[in-house]
């Protein structure tokens, strides 16, 4: 039995080896760790990495953590969407209409599975929404918009998400680095994330929005301009693709969690449909689609596109409200949400 | 599973805890069973197909060695060849071969719809094949006696350090190893961590550093100005000797840890003053392997200078369709076969004695500078993903056109800051790990640097090494 373990078992490989200290490598070790330190240390002063693909998505992130830390959740009503609710929907404006607490989670050019991955890491756990705002359009639920989907593909490449999509023993290790490893933190740094602050103009307000543009949309006679990227996301309509199923996943999250959604049609110009010769038709299909989910999943449906008479003066461009449709849009959300809020409690 | 991964942090360490702990046949079996998990990450099925190649030749050459009859060891050497080529052709060159067939017939006005097979080309097929290739002639020359133990044999094919990207190693050099008892010392270990080091430095911080901005370039040669044609083809050549570089090296440095010595790869390639002397530098296991399983048989330099140029071209030829089933690597070799049969006639077998001695002069500066543009020509047609695009590319250059952009300038600045004086050390001291030599301060600083580049440029995506696709 001895000489077959030892035939097994032996520790003589290493039997030859004098061992010494490996200088060298202990002092790499101190200068990695007094980096390492360093960082930590000064992380107050130093600017926060970009851990979510872009500022934006990062500062909200970090405000959302920030407000669960201060006790600021649940939140009565998350928004959810892309850019045209990122820059379009003012909690602050609708809060005016009433006493509701208020979170724009959209996401400038994101699709909804990068939308619905943000909301069931993050928001969802931290500010637990009473009440959901989907915010939709045309060129949003549209399998074509290629290039919506290499800004979200961008999204979930970076070290947050690459974290959290990790399996097995990897996903611990990997959060313990972009949590807590600061080497690993600040490869990617950027301006003053800490105070909400995106870019050299930009910055979020207390509620995650992102700021109205003053700009006034002016419809040029030849419709959208040649080279514009919707004429490759609406030459050819089709409600279906990831950003579909992702908003359908959404949509049966919320009946499950019992968390009544709301579904808001952003408006846009006419100028998106013309796209087209079957814009129009095409249209008329989303809203058959739309209103074939709400049968199924019972949603409200708030058309501000077809519900709200717009004016160019109230676009920024085709599809992006300017400081007096934001205005206007979010009072109106802001009224629409209070009676439902109210009609819900009752 | 890439030597760059987190998955091979936690794999290497597991079965080295394990493997000091076990006896020598054991650590053979282990080290075994290490290599089939390591290949089967990437995809478990062709785990049969080494297995199935492997045990095939293990027998073939057991019954080549038994034999004395030189006819029936020949038929039975054919037989190795046959089954070893027909297995890359299938899973390598199929397609290619019945797509050139196709578009051939098509050209001369038969239109043929020819069988495409839809198949994933196994990683490390050409490594491995070649590798068993070489045990069953060296058996069959009576350099070598055939192994009588299949897992030693089956290590010899598979062990993981260079199973899927080389160092192509002989079995007269791995075997013994295999064989014998190994005993470590501290020289494997300190030596192994820090070319392990030096070669993830390559990696991560030079080549996968600059893969995004050779992608960006080699996608657009048609609009991209002459300058960042070129500056994107000087960042391919880098990218590509740390990529593989970077794996040998890795490879070198994981195989001491368990007391096992491959063969060197690269010798500071791009510091060679003829194209010669590149080919002695540059995948070093590959260039002998030709040599001696191809050019030499042959008939070398032995029966004129026709067939000497002949060879070489066959050579290059074949060595450019080794990397992968395109028409691209196919130019690509056979422009290397040129450079060669062209240096032959001008040079003839001179040598430039002060290069060899590590001197520099005006002559060596030039030789330099020529054969690295010659190379860097060549490598157009290696990274170009089809003839056209290569061509594109070569027009771009050609028409002196724009101005360069800073993000290019200073990435080429970067990556040569890095890579300098790292292979500048190397060929001083004439091995793969001068920092051992240094002070230990130095060494401090020089180890504490390079984790810090690590971690400052590396990528959140495992870059895939570019030598696992052949």
């Amino acid at each position: 039995m001895k000489a077959f373990l030892s035939s097994i078992f032996s520790s003589e490989a290493l039997r030859g080896v004098a061992w010494r200290v490996p200088a060298g490598a202990v002092g790499a070790i101190a200068i990695v760790g007094g980096c390492e330190l360093f960082l930590h240390a000064g992380s107050r002063w130093l600017p926060d990495p970009v851990l979510w693909g872009s500022n934006e998505v990062s500062a909200k992130v970090e405000q959302v953590r920030r407000m669960a830390a201060a006790g600021r959740a649940p939140v009565d009503v998350l928004i959810l969407g892309p850019s045209h609710a990122s820059v379009g929907l003012s909690p602050k404006e609708m809060a005016a209409a009433g006493p509701l607490r208020i979170y724009n989670g959209a996401l400038n050019g994101r699709t909804y599975p990068a939308l619905e991955f943000v909301f069931r890491h993050v928001y969802e756990p931290l500010l637990k929404p009473r009440t959901l705002v989907l915010a939709v359009s045309p060129l949003v639920l549209n399998a074509h918009n290629r290039w919506m989907e290499r800004n979200s593909a961008q999204l979930f490449a970076s070290p947050y998400p690459t974290a959290l999509q990790a399996s097995g023993p990897i996903r611990p290790l990997r959060r313990f680095l972009v949590d807590h490893v600061g080497l690993y933190r600040y490869r990617h740094r950027q301006q003053g994330l800490r105070d909400g602050r995106i870019d050299g103009r930009r910055r979020l307000d207390e509620f995650g929005f992102v700021g109205a543009a003053t700009a006034v949309y002016r419809a040029a006679p030849d419709g959208l301009p040649r080279d514009h990227p919707y004429r490759q996301i609406m030459h050819a309509y089709d409600f279906s693709g990831p950003s579909v199923d992702a908003f359908v996943r959404l949509l049966s999250w919320g009946r499950e969690a019992n968390v009544p959604i709301v579904v808001v049609n952003m408006p846009f110009r006419g100028a998106m449909l013309d796209i087209s010769a079957t814009g129009r038709a095409d249209y008329e299909r989303y809203l058959a689609a739309m209103a074939g989910l709400r049968r199924e999943f019972g949603f409200r449906w708030l058309d501000y596109e077809g519900g709200l008479t717009l004016a160019d003066a109230e676009f920024r461009d085709v599809d992006h409200l300017n400081a007096a449709g934001v205005a206007r849009v979010s009072r109106q959300l802001g009224q629409d949400l209070g009676l439902l809020v109210a009609e819900a409690a009752r | 599973m890439l030597f760059n991964s987190w998955e091979f942090a936690l794999f290497l360490p597991a079965v080295l805890a394990a493997y000091y702990m076990l006896a020598h046949r054991a650590q053979n079996r282990l080290l075994l069973a290490a290599s089939y998990v390591f290949y089967g990450w990437w995809d478990y099925r062709f785990v049969t197909l080494l297995a199935f190649s492997t045990t095939f030749d293990f027998y073939l050459a057991r019954r080549i060695d038994a034999t004395e009859d030189r006819r029936r060891r020949k038929r039975l050497l054919v037989l190795s060849c046959v089954s070893n080529l027909t297995l890359l052709g299938v899973f390598k060159y199929f397609n290619f071969f019945t797509d050139s067939f196709a578009a051939a017939a098509a050209a001369l006005g038969v239109p043929l719809d020819m069988p495409t097979l839809r198949i994933i080309l196994p990683v490390g097929i050409s490594f491995y094949t070649f590798q068993s290739l070489s045990y069953i002639v060296d058996v069959y020359r009576r350099d070598l006696r055939a192994t009588g133990s299949l897992v030693d044999f089956a290590l010899f094919v598979s062990f993981f350090p260079h199973l899927v990207a080389g160092p192509i190693v002989r079995a007269t050099k791995l075997l013994p190893q295999i064989q014998m008892r190994r005993a470590i010392t501290w020289d494997h270990l300190s030596s192994g961590v820090v070319l392990i080091l030096i070669g993830l430095f390559r990696k991560v911080a030079i080549a996968d550093t600059v893969a995004p901005f050779v992608n960006e370039v080699f996608a657009r040669p048609g609009t991209e100005s002459t300058a960042n044609l070129v500056i994107g083809v000087y960042l391919f050549a880098i990218q590509i000797y740390c990529d593989f570089a970077g794996y040998s090296e890795m490879a070198r440095g994981i195989a001491r840890l368990f007391g096992i010595e491959l063969s060197e790869n690269f010798q500071q390639p791009y510091f060679s003053t003829s194209i010669t002397e590149f080919w002695r530098r540059w995948h070093i296991s590959l260039s002998t392997w030709l040599r001696d399983y191809l050019y030499i048989p042959l008939g070398g330099n032995r029966h004129g200078a026709a067939a000497t140029y002949r060879n070489l071209m066959l050579t290059m030829l074949l060595g450019g369709l080794w990397h992968g089933a395109n028409w691209t690597f196919v130019v690509w070799g056979a422009l290397h076969g040129a450079y060669l049969a062209g240096h032959k006639l001008l040079l003839g077998d001179r040598r430039d004695a002060r290069a060899d001695a590590g001197g520099f002069g005006l002559r060596a500066a030039a030789g330099l500078a020529i054969t690295l543009h010659l190379v860097c020509i060549a490598w157009i047609f290696f990274r170009a993903e089809t003839f056209g695009q290569a061509w594109q590319y070569l027009a771009g250059i050609a028409s002196l056109r724009g101005a360069p952009r800073a993000d290019l300038i200073a990435v080429l600045a970067a990556a040569l800051f890095m890579l300098v004086p790292l292979d500048l050390a190397q060929r001083k001291v004439r091995t793969s790990t001068p920092v051992l030599a240094w002070p230990w301060p130095v060494r401090a600083a020089v180890y504490a640097a390079m984790v810090l580049a690590m971690f400052a440029l590396r990528t959140d995506e495992s870059i895939p090494f570019i030598y696992f696709q052949f």
